[in-house]
């Protein structure tokens, strides 16, 4: 028997409305919206034109009800330039992530959330705060996704089909959290969103759950200065610096040369002339549109490892994903350039490395 | 008295014994050092490791205060004293072969700064008391002075690798470092492994300081 909620759960992952979803399937809107209010069960066949539609096994429509991410809950990037479709189809893959997560924590012991709320802070001390309780001094963070991995935020990669909304993040049930990434990017790019969505995850909660310009904004300027925390760009001595030494010095923190850039001039460091002249040289060198020579996209550890221990005892990835009703092609677009990506009967590369899988023996 | 290295097992007993855990110790050593990594290079000179042993022990004492630990500053000796009185510790920054179990007891684990007067009074008392501190038969006697008190050094030291640490009874001094010990306390486990511990290379890149998440398989499906 058909699910409502996961009928409705289906089709907005799927960015479809009533009458595309009518169209593919040759059922009825009016059906359509009788099944997703429950005031009818559709036939056998049905859900199976259904299922074709929605490229989703039939299990996964007749599954039990799942709980929708509400809107309040998630942090999207550029909120205002997204269509409602765009919205519900990033919510629906988010939905998705949750039911890949849940199913490993029922096998794996994983680290426990540990994100602070810090809803009266400004970003800039609230960065402070959040590097001081996780220990992290004034240094450079080799590597966020493992960071927020330790810290038990899980982080998951956007649906290719989902890539106009660039990432997001929400914490479930109000308190384990979430970050999924658009890993297409350069890995400078990537750390930067990793860190804008640790921001929205530590300053919009609570009762404090702003959206649009000023909520971006201030989870810009958290990643910056979490990033690249004042007192160690001031002991870099980069007073004044030129174009040549910013490429240098960025280096260090591992962040985009216009992020640096942007940083050491709000900071102070950088006059606006200056800052001007430098960030055009930059975009002529490309360093707008990219990071020209930039690092290696950061990938997951806990994955890694959590796909690493099912090869070693043998057990298919085929299993995880029928146990959550998903085809492998659509649990392989959550995980996609997090671990090497998942086939059945082996894996294949997915770019850029694969992480180091060290298991943790059980 | 045959001097005697506590390792393993043996080690989280011993510490037992003196109402103590690997955790208490791990709060102290992470407090100094989560606190020396906010220093830079426009920090004073000896900064971090000023920062490192102030907050090592403050960490230390906050821990130890739920359980009715107290504490002395006297001398500038920063001790964190048993609530029975009837020992103290403080830690401090060692060289050498610290955290080393196969060191020798004289001359291969030392305190990184030269120590005073007060201090070789300390590790004097050490020499002459008893051993082992009997914490029910110390609680029947008079409070003993601050200064009078076994004390044992938290001495830890940062490298390349991260930071080691011991807990350890000192017995005497050779100059101006407190170097033989009649008790050390090694724990086999270490959360500070990791070239991100070594408060001396704050402001290198660093080259693989890799976070470790902890994944554990529960056991077949």
């Amino acid at each position: 028997m058909l699910t409502a909620s996961r009928l409705v759960l289906a089709r907005k992952r799927r960015r479809m409305t009533l009458s595309s979803l009518s169209k593919e399937s040759g059922v009825s809107v009016r059906s359509l919206t009788a099944f997703e209010n429950g005031h009818k069960a559709p036939s056998p066949e049905t859900i199976d034109a259904l299922s074709e539609a929605l490229k989703l096994p039939v299990d996964f429509l007749t599954a039990p009800d799942l709980d929708e991410i509400s809107t309040d809950a998630v942090s999207f990037r550029a909120l205002s330039k997204m269509s409602a479709l765009d919205r519900d189809a990033a919510r629906g893959a988010g939905r998705i992530v949750v039911e890949i997560n849940d199913w490993i924590e029922e096998r794996f012991g994983l680290p426990a959330p540990d994100v602070p709320t810090l809803p009266h802070l400004s970003p800039e001390e609230a960065a402070e705060r959040v590097r001081a309780l996780w220990g992290l001094g004034e240094a450079p963070i080799p590597n966020m996704i493992h960071l927020l991995e330790s810290h038990g935020v899980r982080v998951f990669s956007l649906a290719s089909d989902c890539s106009s909304v660039d990432a997001f993040s929400f914490r479930w049930e109000r308190t384990r959290p979430f970050i999924v990434l658009n890993l297409q990017k350069s890995g400078e790019r990537g750390r930067f969103d990793a860190a804008h969505e640790l921001g929205h995850l530590v300053m919009h909660s609570e009762h404090r759950i702003p959206h649009g310009v000023e909520a971006e904004q201030e989870a810009q300027q958290f990643a910056s200065a979490f990033l690249m925390p004042k007192a160690g760009l001031l002991a870099q001595k980069l007073y004044g610096a030129d174009a040549r030494r910013i490429l240098s010095a960025k280096v260090k923190w591992q962040v985009a040369a216009v992020a640096l850039a942007y940083r050491i001039h709000d900071l102070d460091l950088l006059s606006d002339w200056n800052y001007r002249t430098t960030v055009k040289l930059l975009s002529q060198m490309g360093y707008r549109s990219g990071e020209p020579g930039g690092i290696a996209r950061e990938s997951s550890q806990l994955l890694g490892k959590v796909f690493s221990t099912l090869r070693a005892e043998s057990i298919p990835v085929s299993v995880m994903a029928k146990d959550i009703n998903l085809t492998l092609e659509e649990l392989n677009l959550h995980v996609f350039g997090l671990v090497p990506t998942v086939f059945e009967g082996g894996y294949r590369s997915s770019p850029p490395v694969r992480p180091d899988l060290r298991v943790v023996g059980p | 008295m045959e001097p005697v290295c506590h390792v393993g097992f043996s080690a989280v007993q011993r510490l037992a014994e003196l109402d103590l855990t690997p955790t208490a110790l791990h709060k102290g050593l992470a407090g100094g050092s989560a606190e020396a990594r906010l220093c830079t290079e426009m920090d004073a000179p000896g900064m971090a490791g000023y920062a490192f042993w102030s907050r090592s022990n403050r960490a230390l004492r906050e821990h130890l205060a739920r359980e009715g630990w107290t504490f002395s500053n006297s001398q500038s000796i920063l001790r964190c004293i048993h609530p029975s009185g009837a020992f103290a510790i403080t830690a401090v920054s060692g060289s050498g072969r610290v955290g080393d179990e196969d060191a020798d007891f004289s001359g291969s684990v030392r305190t990184k700064n030269p120590k005073g007067p007060a201090m070789a009074k300390l590790v004097q008392r050490n020499h002459e008391q008893l051993p082992l501190f009997v914490l029910a038969a110390s609680r029947e006697q008079e409070e003993p002075e601050v200064n009078d008190l076994p004390t044992w050094f938290l001495l830890y030291k940062s490298s390349k690798d991260g930071l080691a640490f011991e807990l350890s009874l000192p017995v005497e001094m050779h100059g101006k470092n407190v170097d033989t010990w009649r008790e050390r306390i090694i724990l086999s486990e270490n959360p500070f492994i990791g070239a991100e511990f070594d408060i001396k290379r704050l402001d290198e890149v660093p080259n693989v300081a890799p976070v470790e998440v902890p994944v554990k398989f529960k056991g077949a499906l």
